[in-house]
């Protein structure tokens, strides 16, 4: 069974937490155990790695239900099953400040970075930050570098970029704290609407391949 | 209708906002200073909800076509009606517009955001489930965009809703320091302990890159872990800090996760004071207990 952790990050957020590491599966799942079990609450959502309830108001008394709630579910490991795969066509940048950085930090060069980064296979893992913003998993070892000291107050919709170990495409402008290495060459942001919430967004686990058409076009 | 002619700074349309996306990564939006909002609504017998103008750091010049009550709370305002300055806000609860005021509102003094509420319903059309402008990703309020010239505001013919006369002016009282009170981060041990010591005790200067995503900090560069974690939640009042040291105060249009340390919460109610704060002001954080306060 695991052993969770519970932080109450404000009034009305929870969070839950796994001591020991587990898949994203593990609080999907959770996730749906909680929707079925529990009622009163504003949304239950998850991050690769905790679940978050927002509630009117985190009570002693909530951590108490919720408490009880989670330790009687049990993960079993699901069979993956099959899943989208596509190609998103971009541009990589060369000689930006945020490319020069990266082959600062990671002492590799810009065509190294395109390189590594067109073969990475990616996995949609959630969403999050903003609208539409998805946080890619497969980022090659070679490109994992922290977040960028002080945030950009003004990334560009449509950027490629990576830091944490995540790779995403800004969907609008917006602060951000990643290093940007690229751009897609048709808009994301299209994919949000009030109508197409569910089925405008790629699904969880999409594999997900950036293309340059710059030298694919060679 | 009101017929905008001139807009500086940013204003938007803006209700309570939309919780319940974070899943799609939506942010929840709405008033930046619930409290002045809500008396602003009040004042003209409005449900607390309402979609009210807010004025970020902004001015705003309109003509009237009807006939309507309006407030103006929130920082310190200079109301003309006609070219004449009738009131200072502070010392009514209301203004009757006639069919044909020229109303101009600019900031004087104190406090970064007004609102300005009436007496009949803004007909907008929600996003959501909600009127408020997410400027960001343009949706809500008026089709996601700011209000400026040339824009107009129709009015739902609804009877005007009738202002609570026992309600009392109680504007927020802004001033130039303040205290927020917070509660510890998931985070809050990235901070070294001199580091902990000096956001517990001194005081950091609002700078001037603010806007509804998020406020920065000035202060002393606070010693921060630089080890990556998983990007989590985060909500209006996070206080995250990056390896620079400074402290970033998530605001209501602020992303709903993030992967700079969450070092603290500031209590959500303090964070209306806060949003009214210029560059330059001072900020001292004041610990609470996650459950005392």
């Amino acid at each position: 069974m695991a052993d969770f952790k519970f932080f109450r990050l404000s009034e009305s957020l929870l969070e839950i937490r796994s001591e020991s590491s587990q898949p994203i599966e593990f609080y999907t799942t959770l996730l749906l155990h909680l929707n079925s079990h529990f009622a009163g609450y504003i949304e239950i959502s998850n991050t690769e790695d905790s679940l978050i309830i927002e509630v009117q108001e985190v009570s002693k008394s909530l951590l108490d239900e919720i408490g009880r709630l989670v330790t009687s579910y049990s993960y079993q490991a699901q069979l993956s099953s099959a899943t989208d795969s596509i190609y998103l066509p971009c541009r990589y940048h060369t000689d930006t400040a945020d490319v020069l950085a990266l082959c600062s930090h990671l002492a590799i060069n810009q065509s190294q970075i395109q390189a590594i980064h067109s073969n990475c296979r990616f996995k949609l893992s959630m969403y999050g930050f903003i609208p539409g913003f998805f946080y890619l998993k497969g980022l090659d070892n070679r490109l994992v570098l922290p977040r960028k000291d002080n945030p950009s107050t003004n990334v560009k919709a449509g950027s490629i970029a990576i830091a944490g170990g995540y790779c995403a495409v800004y969907p609008h402008d917006t602060p951000g704290g990643w290093y940007v290495i690229g751009e897609v060459v048709e808009p994301i942001s299209a994919l949000i609407s009030d109508t197409h919430l569910e089925n405008g967004f790629l699904k969880i686990g999409t594999q997900i391949m950036f293309k340059d058409i710059v030298s694919s076009n060679d | 209708m009101i017929d905008i002619r001139k807009s500086v700074g940013l204003v938007t349309l803006q209700d309570m906002g939309r919780p319940g996306f974070r899943q799609f990564g939506i942010p929840k939006s709405g008033y930046m200073d619930d409290r002045s909002a809500q008396l602003a609504n009040q004042l003209v017998g409005q449900d607390r909800n309402a979609t009210v103008i807010e004025l970020f750091n902004a001015s705003l010049w309109f003509d009237v076509h009807l006939r309507l009550k309006m407030a103006v709370t929130g920082g310190e305002t200079e109301i003309k009606i006609n070219e004449e300055i009738i009131l200072s806000h502070e010392s009514i609860k209301f203004i009757q517009l006639e069919n044909g005021d020229k109303v101009q509102l600019r900031p004087l003094g104190k406090g970064l955001i007004r609102y300005v509420s009436f007496s009949r319903r803004i007909e907008t059309t929600k996003s959501f489930n909600s009127t408020s402008t997410y400027i960001n990703a343009r949706f809500g309020g008026n089709k996601g965009l700011a209000l400026v010239k040339g824009d107009k505001l129709l009015f739902n013919s609804d009877t005007e809703s009738s202002s609570q006369i026992d309600t009392k002016y109680v504007g927020m009282i802004i001033t130039n320091h303040i205290k927020v009170r917070f509660m510890e981060g998931p985070e809050y041990g990235f901070l070294d302990q001199e580091s902990r010591k000096h956001f517990e005790t001194s005081s950091f200067r609002v700078s001037s890159n603010l806007s509804r995503v998020g406020y920065r900090l000035i202060g002393k560069d606070l010693g921060i872990d630089r080890k990556n974690i998983t990007s989590r939640a985060t909500s209006r009042g996070s206080v995250q800090v990056p390896p620079s040291g400074h402290p970033i105060i998530l605001m209501a249009d602020g992303p709903v996760t993030g992967g700079y340390p969450r070092v603290a919460q500031i209590l959500s109610d303090d964070v209306n004071y806060l949003s009214q704060m210029k560059p330059g002001c001072s900020v001292r954080f004041l610990k609470v207990d996650s459950f005392d306060y």
